[in-house]
Protein backbone atom coordinates (compact mmCIF):
# COMPACT_ATOMS: atom_id res chain seq x y z
CA UNK A 1 0.00 0.00 0.00
CA UNK A 2 1.21 3.45 -0.86
CA UNK A 3 1.59 5.55 2.24
CA UNK A 4 0.42 9.12 2.07
CA UNK A 5 2.17 10.44 5.14
CA UNK A 6 4.31 9.42 8.09
CA UNK A 7 3.46 9.53 11.73
CA UNK A 8 4.79 12.39 13.80
CA UNK A 9 7.36 10.11 15.36
CA UNK A 10 8.57 8.81 12.00
CA UNK A 11 8.83 12.35 10.70
CA UNK A 12 10.85 13.36 13.70
CA UNK A 13 13.24 10.48 13.14
CA UNK A 14 13.46 11.38 9.48
CA UNK A 15 14.26 15.00 10.34
CA UNK A 16 17.11 13.82 12.53
CA UNK A 17 18.44 11.63 9.73
CA UNK A 18 18.28 14.63 7.39
CA UNK A 19 20.44 16.68 9.72
CA UNK A 20 23.20 14.08 9.52
CA UNK A 21 23.65 14.98 5.86
CA UNK A 22 23.52 18.74 6.39
CA UNK A 23 27.27 19.26 5.97
CA UNK A 24 27.37 17.24 2.77
CA UNK A 25 24.38 19.13 1.35
CA UNK A 26 25.89 22.43 2.36
CA UNK A 27 29.18 21.47 0.74
CA UNK A 28 27.56 20.39 -2.51
CA UNK A 29 25.49 23.59 -2.60
CA UNK A 30 28.71 25.52 -2.04
CA UNK A 31 30.08 23.95 -5.17
CA UNK A 32 27.01 24.99 -7.13
CA UNK A 33 26.99 28.59 -5.91
CA UNK A 34 29.43 30.56 -3.81
CA UNK A 35 26.81 32.91 -2.40
CA UNK A 36 26.22 32.04 1.20
CA UNK A 37 22.69 33.42 1.12
CA UNK A 38 21.83 31.19 -1.79
CA UNK A 39 23.55 28.14 -0.29
CA UNK A 40 21.48 28.41 2.88
CA UNK A 41 18.23 29.00 1.00
CA UNK A 42 18.97 26.05 -1.24
CA UNK A 43 19.80 23.65 1.60
CA UNK A 44 16.82 24.79 3.62
CA UNK A 45 14.45 24.29 0.71
CA UNK A 46 15.96 20.87 0.07
CA UNK A 47 15.41 19.74 3.66
CA UNK A 48 11.85 21.06 3.79
CA UNK A 49 10.99 19.41 0.49
CA UNK A 50 12.52 16.16 1.66
CA UNK A 51 10.53 16.25 4.87
CA UNK A 52 7.31 17.00 3.02
CA UNK A 53 7.83 14.07 0.70
CA UNK A 54 9.42 11.78 3.28
CA UNK A 55 6.79 9.14 2.55
CA UNK A 56 8.16 8.83 -0.99
CA UNK A 57 11.60 7.86 0.20
CA UNK A 58 12.21 4.13 -0.09
CA UNK A 59 13.72 2.85 3.16
CA UNK A 60 16.88 0.88 2.52
CA UNK A 61 17.99 3.06 -0.38
CA UNK A 62 20.62 5.77 -0.10
CA UNK A 63 19.11 8.75 1.74
CA UNK A 64 22.08 10.96 0.93
CA UNK A 65 21.70 10.33 -2.79
CA UNK A 66 17.99 11.07 -2.56
CA UNK A 67 18.67 14.38 -0.79
CA UNK A 68 21.33 15.32 -3.33
CA UNK A 69 18.89 14.73 -6.17
CA UNK A 70 16.36 17.02 -4.51
CA UNK A 71 19.01 19.68 -4.05
CA UNK A 72 20.18 19.38 -7.62
CA UNK A 73 16.63 19.54 -8.90
CA UNK A 74 15.92 22.62 -6.77
CA UNK A 75 19.09 24.27 -8.05
CA UNK A 76 18.08 23.67 -11.65
CA UNK A 77 14.63 25.02 -10.94
CA UNK A 78 16.01 28.21 -9.47
CA UNK A 79 18.69 28.79 -11.97
CA UNK A 80 16.05 28.32 -14.67
CA UNK A 81 18.30 25.77 -16.28
CA UNK A 82 16.91 22.98 -18.34
CA UNK A 83 18.70 19.68 -18.06
CA UNK A 84 20.73 20.18 -21.15
CA UNK A 85 23.48 18.75 -23.20
CA UNK A 86 26.62 20.82 -23.33
CA UNK A 87 27.97 21.91 -26.67
CA UNK A 88 31.27 20.33 -27.43
CA UNK A 89 33.01 23.57 -28.29
CA UNK A 90 32.22 25.26 -25.00
CA UNK A 91 35.45 23.93 -23.52
CA UNK A 92 37.77 24.22 -26.45
CA UNK A 93 40.14 26.51 -24.53
CA UNK A 94 41.43 23.64 -22.41
CA UNK A 95 44.93 22.49 -23.16
CA UNK A 96 45.57 18.81 -23.74
CA UNK A 97 48.37 17.03 -21.95
CA UNK A 98 50.99 15.67 -24.34
CA UNK A 99 50.85 11.86 -24.26
CA UNK A 100 54.56 11.22 -23.80
CA UNK A 101 54.73 13.17 -20.52
CA UNK A 102 52.63 10.68 -18.66
CA UNK A 103 54.94 10.15 -15.65
CA UNK A 104 55.34 13.89 -15.20
CA UNK A 105 51.60 14.30 -15.31
CA UNK A 106 50.99 11.75 -12.58
CA UNK A 107 53.50 13.65 -10.50
CA UNK A 108 51.80 16.98 -11.22
CA UNK A 109 48.48 15.54 -10.11
CA UNK A 110 49.90 13.94 -6.98
CA UNK A 111 51.49 17.19 -5.88
CA UNK A 112 48.73 19.55 -7.00
CA UNK A 113 47.87 22.18 -4.42
CA UNK A 114 44.40 22.28 -2.93
CA UNK A 115 44.04 25.82 -4.25
CA UNK A 116 44.76 24.67 -7.80
CA UNK A 117 42.42 21.71 -7.53
CA UNK A 118 39.65 23.98 -6.24
CA UNK A 119 40.24 26.47 -8.99
CA UNK A 120 40.34 23.81 -11.68
CA UNK A 121 37.08 22.30 -10.43
CA UNK A 122 35.40 25.69 -10.26
CA UNK A 123 36.43 26.37 -13.81
CA UNK A 124 34.64 23.27 -15.13
CA UNK A 125 31.23 23.74 -16.74
CA UNK A 126 28.72 22.82 -14.10
CA UNK A 127 27.52 19.60 -15.73
CA UNK A 128 31.02 18.17 -15.66
CA UNK A 129 31.82 19.50 -12.23
CA UNK A 130 28.70 17.94 -10.71
CA UNK A 131 29.45 14.54 -12.25
CA UNK A 132 33.06 14.57 -11.05
CA UNK A 133 32.16 15.78 -7.55
CA UNK A 134 29.37 13.25 -7.09
CA UNK A 135 31.32 10.24 -8.32
CA UNK A 136 34.92 11.08 -7.40
CA UNK A 137 34.49 13.21 -4.27
CA UNK A 138 31.22 12.13 -2.67
CA UNK A 139 31.60 8.52 -3.72
CA UNK A 140 28.17 7.99 -5.19
CA UNK A 141 27.82 5.06 -7.58
CA UNK A 142 27.34 5.58 -11.31
CA UNK A 143 23.68 4.75 -10.97
CA UNK A 144 23.18 7.16 -8.06
CA UNK A 145 25.08 9.90 -9.88
CA UNK A 146 22.86 9.37 -12.91
CA UNK A 147 19.76 9.60 -10.76
CA UNK A 148 20.91 12.75 -8.98
CA UNK A 149 21.71 14.46 -12.25
CA UNK A 150 18.66 12.99 -13.97
CA UNK A 151 20.71 11.83 -16.95
CA UNK A 152 21.40 8.36 -18.43
CA UNK A 153 24.31 6.25 -17.06
CA UNK A 154 26.16 6.57 -20.35
CA UNK A 155 26.05 10.36 -20.16
CA UNK A 156 27.52 10.21 -16.64
CA UNK A 157 30.42 8.18 -17.99
CA UNK A 158 31.14 10.59 -20.80
CA UNK A 159 30.84 13.63 -18.51
CA UNK A 160 33.25 12.02 -16.06
CA UNK A 161 35.74 11.31 -18.81
CA UNK A 162 35.47 14.76 -20.32
CA UNK A 163 35.44 16.53 -16.93
CA UNK A 164 38.56 14.76 -15.76
CA UNK A 165 40.25 15.49 -19.07
CA UNK A 166 39.60 19.18 -18.53
CA UNK A 167 40.84 19.02 -14.93
CA UNK A 168 44.03 17.37 -16.09
CA UNK A 169 44.52 20.05 -18.70
CA UNK A 170 44.10 22.78 -16.10
CA UNK A 171 46.45 21.21 -13.58
CA UNK A 172 49.00 20.69 -16.31
CA UNK A 173 48.71 24.34 -17.35
CA UNK A 174 49.07 25.53 -13.71
CA UNK A 175 52.21 23.46 -13.28
CA UNK A 176 53.74 25.07 -16.38
CA UNK A 177 52.94 28.53 -15.00
CA UNK A 178 54.59 27.79 -11.66
CA UNK A 179 57.63 26.34 -13.48
CA UNK A 180 57.98 29.65 -15.28
CA UNK A 181 57.62 31.57 -12.00
CA UNK A 182 60.60 29.79 -10.60
CA UNK A 183 62.84 30.72 -13.49
CA UNK B 1 40.20 -9.48 -28.01
CA UNK B 2 38.57 -6.53 -26.22
CA UNK B 3 39.24 -3.10 -27.72
CA UNK B 4 40.98 -0.24 -25.85
CA UNK B 5 38.02 2.01 -26.47
CA UNK B 6 35.67 -0.46 -24.79
CA UNK B 7 38.05 -0.84 -21.85
CA UNK B 8 38.40 2.90 -21.34
CA UNK B 9 34.63 3.18 -21.38
CA UNK B 10 34.33 0.45 -18.70
CA UNK B 11 36.82 1.84 -16.17
CA UNK B 12 34.28 3.68 -14.04
CA UNK B 13 32.02 0.65 -13.97
CA UNK B 14 35.06 -1.33 -12.82
CA UNK B 15 35.62 1.18 -9.99
CA UNK B 16 31.94 0.98 -9.21
CA UNK B 17 31.96 -2.82 -9.07
CA UNK B 18 29.07 -2.98 -11.52
CA UNK B 19 30.77 -4.84 -14.37
CA UNK B 20 29.66 -8.42 -14.91
CA UNK B 21 32.11 -11.11 -13.78
CA UNK B 22 33.47 -12.23 -17.17
CA UNK B 23 33.63 -8.64 -18.39
CA UNK B 24 35.51 -7.55 -15.28
CA UNK B 25 38.12 -10.25 -15.78
CA UNK B 26 38.53 -9.29 -19.40
CA UNK B 27 39.08 -5.63 -18.51
CA UNK B 28 41.58 -6.49 -15.76
CA UNK B 29 43.51 -8.76 -18.11
CA UNK B 30 43.63 -5.98 -20.67
CA UNK B 31 44.95 -3.50 -18.09
CA UNK B 32 47.89 -5.75 -17.27
CA UNK B 33 48.69 -6.23 -20.94
CA UNK B 34 48.05 -2.80 -22.46
CA UNK B 35 50.34 0.06 -21.35
CA UNK B 36 48.18 2.83 -22.77
CA UNK B 37 45.06 1.76 -20.88
CA UNK B 38 47.05 1.07 -17.69
CA UNK B 39 48.47 4.59 -17.82
CA UNK B 40 45.00 6.04 -18.28
CA UNK B 41 43.82 4.06 -15.26
CA UNK B 42 46.69 5.28 -13.12
CA UNK B 43 46.36 8.96 -14.03
CA UNK B 44 42.67 8.87 -13.29
CA UNK B 45 43.25 7.08 -10.00
CA UNK B 46 45.79 9.76 -9.03
CA UNK B 47 43.30 12.46 -9.94
CA UNK B 48 40.53 10.79 -7.95
CA UNK B 49 42.80 10.44 -4.93
CA UNK B 50 43.80 14.12 -5.16
CA UNK B 51 40.15 15.14 -5.29
CA UNK B 52 39.19 12.89 -2.39
CA UNK B 53 42.08 13.91 -0.17
CA UNK B 54 42.58 17.55 -0.95
CA UNK B 55 39.28 18.98 -2.10
CA UNK B 56 36.74 19.99 0.48
CA UNK B 57 33.81 22.31 0.88
CA UNK B 58 32.88 24.21 4.03
CA UNK B 59 30.61 22.49 6.56
CA UNK B 60 27.30 24.06 7.52
CA UNK B 61 27.93 26.95 9.95
CA UNK B 62 26.81 26.23 13.52
CA UNK B 63 24.13 28.93 13.52
CA UNK B 64 22.63 27.59 10.30
CA UNK B 65 22.69 24.02 11.60
CA UNK B 66 20.90 25.12 14.74
CA UNK B 67 18.29 27.05 12.79
CA UNK B 68 17.67 24.05 10.53
CA UNK B 69 17.33 21.71 13.50
CA UNK B 70 14.66 23.97 14.98
CA UNK B 71 12.88 24.40 11.68
CA UNK B 72 12.82 20.68 10.91
CA UNK B 73 11.70 19.77 14.41
CA UNK B 74 8.85 22.26 14.10
CA UNK B 75 7.89 20.94 10.67
CA UNK B 76 8.08 17.33 11.82
CA UNK B 77 5.61 17.81 14.67
CA UNK B 78 3.48 20.76 13.67
CA UNK B 79 0.86 19.86 16.26
CA UNK B 80 3.11 20.77 19.15
CA UNK B 81 2.61 20.99 22.85
CA UNK B 82 -0.20 23.50 22.72
CA UNK B 83 -2.58 21.19 20.87
CA UNK B 84 -1.69 18.37 23.20
CA UNK B 85 -2.41 20.60 26.15
CA UNK B 86 -5.82 21.45 24.68
CA UNK B 87 -6.51 17.77 24.30
CA UNK B 88 -5.52 17.20 27.92
CA UNK B 89 -7.74 20.07 28.98
CA UNK B 90 -10.75 18.36 27.54
CA UNK B 91 -10.01 15.20 29.49
CA UNK B 92 -8.52 16.42 32.76
CA UNK B 93 -9.25 20.14 33.23
CA UNK B 94 -7.80 20.59 36.73
CA UNK B 95 -4.57 18.66 36.21
CA UNK B 96 -4.03 20.39 32.90
CA UNK B 97 -4.47 23.82 34.46
CA UNK B 98 -1.93 23.04 37.15
CA UNK B 99 0.42 21.75 34.51
CA UNK B 100 -0.05 24.86 32.41
CA UNK B 101 0.67 27.10 35.41
CA UNK B 102 3.83 25.14 36.16
CA UNK B 103 4.89 25.44 32.52
CA UNK B 104 4.46 29.21 32.62
CA UNK B 105 6.81 29.38 35.59
CA UNK B 106 9.26 26.88 34.15
CA UNK B 107 9.44 28.31 30.67
CA UNK B 108 8.69 32.01 30.85
CA UNK B 109 10.74 32.93 33.91
CA UNK B 110 14.07 31.55 32.74
CA UNK B 111 13.34 32.86 29.24
CA UNK B 112 12.88 36.34 30.65
CA UNK B 113 16.11 36.16 32.63
CA UNK B 114 17.91 34.94 29.55
CA UNK B 115 16.58 37.79 27.46
CA UNK B 116 17.60 40.34 30.05
CA UNK B 117 21.09 39.00 30.40
CA UNK B 118 23.21 40.81 27.82
CA UNK B 119 26.10 38.37 27.84
CA UNK B 120 24.06 35.56 26.34
CA UNK B 121 23.00 37.71 23.44
CA UNK B 122 26.27 39.43 22.70
CA UNK B 123 28.46 36.37 22.54
CA UNK B 124 26.88 34.78 19.46
CA UNK B 125 27.37 38.09 17.64
CA UNK B 126 31.04 38.22 18.61
CA UNK B 127 31.49 34.63 17.55
CA UNK B 128 29.66 34.98 14.25
CA UNK B 129 31.38 38.26 13.41
CA UNK B 130 34.72 36.57 13.76
CA UNK B 131 33.63 33.66 11.59
CA UNK B 132 32.46 36.06 8.90
CA UNK B 133 35.71 37.98 9.14
CA UNK B 134 37.73 34.80 8.68
CA UNK B 135 35.55 33.68 5.81
CA UNK B 136 35.80 37.01 3.98
CA UNK B 137 39.52 37.30 4.58
CA UNK B 138 40.03 33.89 3.04
CA UNK B 139 38.20 34.79 -0.14
CA UNK B 140 40.75 35.75 -2.69
CA UNK B 141 38.24 36.99 -5.21
CA UNK B 142 37.01 40.54 -4.95
CA UNK B 143 33.84 40.80 -2.91
CA UNK B 144 30.58 41.00 -4.69
CA UNK B 145 29.62 44.65 -4.38
CA UNK B 146 32.24 46.84 -6.02
CA UNK B 147 33.19 49.91 -4.04
CA UNK B 148 31.77 52.22 -6.69
CA UNK B 149 28.32 50.83 -6.05
CA UNK B 150 28.49 51.01 -2.31
CA UNK B 151 27.75 54.70 -2.27
CA UNK B 152 24.93 54.76 -2.76
CA UNK B 153 24.07 51.10 -2.28
CA UNK B 154 22.42 49.34 -5.20
CA UNK B 155 18.67 49.53 -4.94
CA UNK B 156 18.14 45.87 -4.15
CA UNK B 157 20.44 46.18 -1.14
CA UNK B 158 19.12 49.55 -0.10
CA UNK B 159 15.75 47.99 0.41
CA UNK B 160 17.28 45.70 3.00
CA UNK B 161 19.58 48.10 4.76
CA UNK B 162 19.26 51.87 5.00
CA UNK B 163 22.43 53.70 5.94
CA UNK B 164 22.90 57.06 7.50
CA UNK B 165 26.65 57.27 7.21
CA UNK B 166 29.01 56.67 4.36
CA UNK B 167 31.16 53.61 4.79
CA UNK B 168 34.00 54.43 2.45
CA UNK B 169 36.57 57.19 2.72
CA UNK B 170 38.14 57.49 -0.72
CA UNK B 171 40.82 59.95 0.42
CA UNK B 172 42.01 57.76 3.25
CA UNK B 173 44.84 55.37 2.37
CA UNK B 174 44.85 53.87 5.87
CA UNK B 175 41.31 52.52 5.72
CA UNK B 176 40.69 51.68 2.14
CA UNK B 177 37.37 50.01 1.42
CA UNK B 178 37.85 46.98 -0.80
CA UNK B 179 34.24 45.93 -1.31
CA UNK B 180 31.44 44.12 0.40
CA UNK B 181 28.49 41.82 0.18
CA UNK B 182 25.13 41.17 1.71
CA UNK B 183 25.01 37.94 3.64
CA UNK B 184 23.37 36.36 6.66
CA UNK B 185 24.44 36.50 10.28
CA UNK B 186 22.39 35.18 13.21
CA UNK B 187 19.53 34.72 10.73
CA UNK B 188 19.52 38.40 9.83
CA UNK B 189 20.60 40.08 6.65
CA UNK B 190 23.94 41.70 7.19
CA UNK B 191 26.13 43.98 5.14
CA UNK B 192 29.75 42.92 5.34
CA UNK B 193 32.48 45.20 4.00
CA UNK B 194 36.24 44.84 4.11
CA UNK B 195 38.84 47.52 4.58
CA UNK B 196 42.40 46.83 3.65
CA UNK B 197 44.48 48.30 6.40
CA UNK B 198 48.07 47.31 6.82
CA UNK B 199 49.31 44.39 4.70
CA UNK B 200 47.65 41.16 5.86
CA UNK B 201 45.57 43.10 8.36
CA UNK B 202 42.12 43.34 6.84
CA UNK B 203 39.33 44.85 8.88
CA UNK B 204 35.78 43.63 8.47
CA UNK B 205 32.80 45.81 9.21
CA UNK B 206 29.45 44.11 9.70
CA UNK B 207 26.28 46.15 9.77
CA UNK B 208 23.41 44.17 11.18
CA UNK B 209 19.84 45.14 12.15
CA UNK B 210 19.87 45.39 15.93
CA UNK B 211 16.38 43.98 16.50
CA UNK B 212 16.70 41.76 19.55
CA UNK B 213 20.39 42.45 20.14
CA UNK B 214 21.41 44.83 22.88
CA UNK B 215 25.00 45.54 23.79
CA UNK B 216 25.64 45.41 27.54
CA UNK B 217 25.14 49.02 28.66
CA UNK B 218 27.51 48.78 31.62
CA UNK B 219 30.39 47.59 29.39
CA UNK B 220 30.17 50.33 26.76
CA UNK B 221 33.16 52.60 26.98
CA UNK B 222 34.23 56.02 25.75
CA UNK B 223 32.28 58.78 24.09
CA UNK B 224 31.34 56.51 21.23
CA UNK B 225 29.86 53.94 23.64
CA UNK B 226 31.81 51.08 22.14
CA UNK B 227 31.79 47.51 23.38
CA UNK B 228 35.33 46.17 23.13
CA UNK B 229 36.12 42.49 23.16
CA UNK B 230 39.03 40.23 22.39
CA UNK B 231 38.03 36.76 21.34
CA UNK B 232 40.08 33.95 19.75
CA UNK B 233 42.87 36.47 19.25
CA UNK B 234 40.71 38.87 17.24
CA UNK B 235 40.00 42.41 18.27
CA UNK B 236 36.35 43.39 18.15
CA UNK B 237 34.48 46.63 18.57
CA UNK B 238 30.72 46.93 18.51
CA UNK B 239 28.33 49.82 18.90
CA UNK B 240 24.78 50.92 18.19
CA UNK B 241 24.20 53.15 15.20
CA UNK B 242 20.55 54.02 14.64
CA UNK B 243 18.63 50.79 14.02
CA UNK B 244 21.88 48.89 13.43
CA UNK B 245 24.74 47.39 15.27
CA UNK B 246 28.14 48.02 13.76
CA UNK B 247 30.62 45.28 14.43
CA UNK B 248 34.29 45.64 13.55
CA UNK B 249 36.71 42.72 13.55
CA UNK B 250 40.42 42.91 12.95
CA UNK B 251 43.47 40.74 13.18
CA UNK B 252 45.27 43.68 14.71
CA UNK B 253 44.97 45.65 17.92
CA UNK B 254 42.69 48.27 19.38
CA UNK B 255 44.83 51.16 18.12
CA UNK B 256 44.03 50.16 14.54
CA UNK B 257 40.30 50.20 15.08
CA UNK B 258 39.83 53.44 17.02
CA UNK B 259 40.42 55.88 14.12
CA UNK B 260 38.03 53.89 11.91
CA UNK B 261 35.36 53.89 14.60
CA UNK B 262 35.69 57.65 14.86
CA UNK B 263 35.23 58.03 11.12
CA UNK B 264 32.24 55.72 11.02
CA UNK B 265 30.60 57.46 13.95
CA UNK B 266 31.28 61.07 13.07
CA UNK B 267 30.68 61.32 9.38
ZN1 LIG C 1 44.30 -0.77 -24.15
Amino acid sequence: MDRVSLSEEEKDRFAKALLQHLDALYGFAWWLTHRREEIEDLVQETCLRALRSAHQFEPGTNLKAWLFSILKHEWFRRAGLAQREVLADSFSDNPEVPGQEWAVEVDVIRTALQKDLDEALRALPEEYRSAVLLFDLYGFSLKETAEILAIPDGTVKSRLARGRQMLRGRLWAYSKVSDNDQM
Amino acid sequence: MIRCETVLHSLDALRDGTLGKPEEEEVRDHLTACGACAREWEVTEALRAAIRNRVSAPAAPAAFREAMAHLLARQASPVGWFARLQEAFRRQPVAAMAFAAAMVLLVLVPLNVWMLSPREIVLPLVEESINEHIRLSLLEAAPEIPVAELQPLPVRHRRRLEFFNPLSFPDDREYHLVGGQVSYLLHRKVLAVIYSHRPKRPITLLVIPNAGIRLPEQLLSGRGKVYWATHQGFQMAEWHEGPFIYSLVSDSDEGDLSPLIEKLQHQ
